[in-house]
């Protein structure tokens, strides 16, 4: 016999309000438990994507959805910009790296992007299989591009118009894969690489095959190629990720390029600091509700041990009786309220990491943000610590009144 | 020198005189009844033998200690090693069973946990092979003899029985008694029988009788 084995034999006296209050500690621990794992993974993955570049300049437009489509692909881009400024931008004794980005189609829903072989180096890519791109039509492809599309180095394919699946196939400009890169956990892995001149040379025929259509059905909405047809000398980029040289570029080089340039510069950091902020009013709010769940829980914990003492309360006068001390009995009464805080703790937190888990496995969005329930931020142990925290404070006044009690009045009664 | 020595004890509840002993003692290895009507502080007695109840005034020596003189744990500690209590309602704890109830009062007591000693407290009772029971399980005999087998599990120098045969017919009354002393001898200890029941006196003859020294007292007031 000991304080938990005593504490046990109680609980399980009363089992359907232990596993009431347990579930409740669960859910709310499980609902917060799931908002950090993805929360610190997806703004892991934010930053992971958004490192190297310190400015992305593109055309005018939302800097938000400039960032959101030339880092991590998930936007339309705003539109495109004239190469030559491109090019001035990367001859700027400001900037230590200009990587050109183009975009405008897809191949199975995965964008394809003309860009140089630096962008890999960027991206912290590596060539598992093949080799990079070299020449037009030349296609390095990323892990799941390959692994969901099939592709290996020697396979051809068609690109699709447009940046979502379904697009009209550009017939006749096949890409070669001479490449797959391997897994990075990144938006690398979803993008088809290939050099600039590729994309340019698909519209230009795309242009020259439509020549006189009218386009019906085509979104065009950020292609690169969208001017051509009207300019077609004038080649276009669709973004330009750069790297300053100094840290005065930041101060002077955004400011100049959207007051003096028909193009806009985007900071990564600002534009994530501000989209996360917007999200984060959503994901504060599904966290005060997994607090307010924790909240419950230890007031029901509370409400359980209170009616316990006044039920129990001849049987801890009869412990008294047999030699217990008040601190003893008090302890009991802590035991339990942690026992259950413990428990509904553990439960929540593999019911969370459970959650995320299979999310990771079994949502494709979730697969291909490399999400997982197997990771354990640094946070967690004071989720431990606040469960134990209500525990203790649940079972304080309980644990007071027991100490309290006048066993010789209690017993006299009966 | 005595097991019991009480000297000067007085005490009052809600201004009512309840207690008033100027000297009593009890020997070691004697069994005493205490007598008295309802509201004649037999109760109220007990639990101040116990350390439960601090009298208004009066000097309680318990195997040699004072036992109000002591800090409020180590008269705790002194209760579980020294006496076993017998209550009128019995009172197991229903979450445990037979068994469990036995190791409890051992564990309260700080003695070491001991199966063979508490199957043998049972055996002597007559529950040997009820060691896994409920309470709610139990006829009130059991639970009778259950509550006996936990007051002596500890191997207590002093016995204190509250009203142990008030809800018995004769013949449950006797065993009770019985059992009582027989429990008693076993383990050497004093037996102290706080009874209003006429019944007992054949039995214990050295007895203590407490007069009703006021009107009955409020329900629910220790007397």
């Amino acid at each position: 016999m000991n304080t938990l084995g005593l504490a046990w034999a109680y609980l399980r006296r009363s089992a359907l309000t232990t596993c009431l209050n347990v579930a409740l500690l669960a859910l709310g621990t499980g609902t917060i438990v799931v908002l950090i794992l993805v929360g610190t993974q997806v703004q892991d993955r934010l930053a992971k994507d958004a490192a190297g570049v310190d400015l992305v300049v593109g055309a005018k437009g939302s800097p938000l959805q400039l960032i959101l489509s030339a880092l991590y692909q998930i936007d339309i881009p705003t539109g495109n910009i004239p190469l030559a400024q491109a090019q001035a931008l990367a001859a700027d004794p400001l900037v230590a790296q200009a990587i050109p980005v183009a975009m405008g189609d897809s191949f199975r829903g995965f964008r394809i992007v003309g860009t140089d072989p630096a962008f890999v180096a960027l991206r912290q890519g590596r060539v598992a299989e093949g080799r990079l791109w070299q020449a037009p039509m030349e296609a390095t492809v990323g892990a799941q591009v390959a692994a969901r599309a099939h592709l290996k180095v020697g396979d051809r394919f068609n690109g699709n118009h447009g940046l979502s699946a379904g697009g009209a196939e550009h017939e006749g400009m096949p890409y070669s894969v001479v490449g797959i890169l391997a897994p990075t956990g990144g938006v690398i892995d979803r993008l088809v690489l290939t050099p600039i001149d590729s994309v340019w040379a698909v519209h230009e025929a795309h242009h020259h095959h439509h020549d006189g259509d009218d386009h019906d059905g085509d979104d065009h909405d950020g292609h690169a190629h969208e001017t051509e047809a009207t300019q077609p000398p004038d080649r276009e980029v669709t973004s330009v990720l750069l790297r300053y040289r100094s840290p005065i570029a930041a101060a002077r080089l955004p400011r100049r390029i959207n007051a003096e340039s028909g193009m806009q510069a985007a900071a990564p950091a600002v534009e994530m600091t501000r989209l996360l902020s917007l999200v984060g009013v959503g994901t504060d709010t599904v966290r005060a509700f997994g607090l307010l769940l924790v909240a419950s829980s230890a007031l029901s914990i509370f409400v359980a041990l209170y009616n316990a003492t006044q039920a129990r309360r001849y049987d801890l006068a009869v412990m008294r009786a047999l030699g217990a001390t008040r601190s003893r009995i008090a302890s009991l009464l802590l035991a339990e309220a942690l026992a259950m805080g413990a428990a509904g703790t553990a439960l929540g937190l593999a019911l969370g990491h459970g959650a995320v888990e299979a999310a990771g496995r079994l949502v494709p969005q979730a697969r291909d943000m490399g999400i997982t329930g197997l990771q354990f931020p640094a946070t967690e142990p004071y989720l431990l610590i606040l469960a134990a925290g209500l525990s203790v404070l649940a079972a304080l006044v309980p644990a007071i009144h027991a100490y309290r009690a006048d066993v010789s009045a209690v017993l006299s009664r009966g | 020198m005595p097991l019991i020595d009480v000297t000067g004890l007085r005490h009052a509840i809600a201004g009512r005189p309840v207690l008033d002993i100027p000297h009593w003692s009890v020997e070691a290895g004697r069994h005493c009844l205490l007598l008295g009507p309802s509201g004649s502080g037999k109760t109220t007695l007990i639990h101040a033998l116990a350390g439960l109840k601090r009298p208004d005034q009066g000097r309680i020596l318990l195997d040699g200690q004072a036992v109000w003189d002591l800090n409020a744990a180590a008269r705790d500690h002194l209760r579980g090693r020294l006496i076993g209590i017998v209550f009128q309602t019995l009172h197991l704890v229903a979450a445990l069973d037979v068994a469990q109830n036995l190791h409890l009062a051992r564990w309260l007591a700080g003695l070491a946990s001991d199966a063979g000693a508490v199957a043998k407290a049972l055996d002597r009772v007559g529950l040997g092979a009820r060691l896994s029971a409920r309470p709610d399980q139990l006829s009130q005999g059991e639970k009778q003899r259950v509550a006996i087998a936990r007051a002596v599990v500890t191997e207590p120098k002093l016995i204190l029985a509250d009203e142990p045969t008030s809800a018995l017919d004769d013949e449950n009354c006797a065993r009770v008694l019985d059992l009582l002393l027989e429990q008693a001898a076993a383990c050497g200890a004093t037996l102290l029988v706080a009874t209003h029941d006429g019944r007992t006196r054949e039995r214990i003859t050295d007895r203590m009788e407490l007069p009703r020294l006021s009107a009955l007292p409020a329900e629910g007031h220790a007397a």
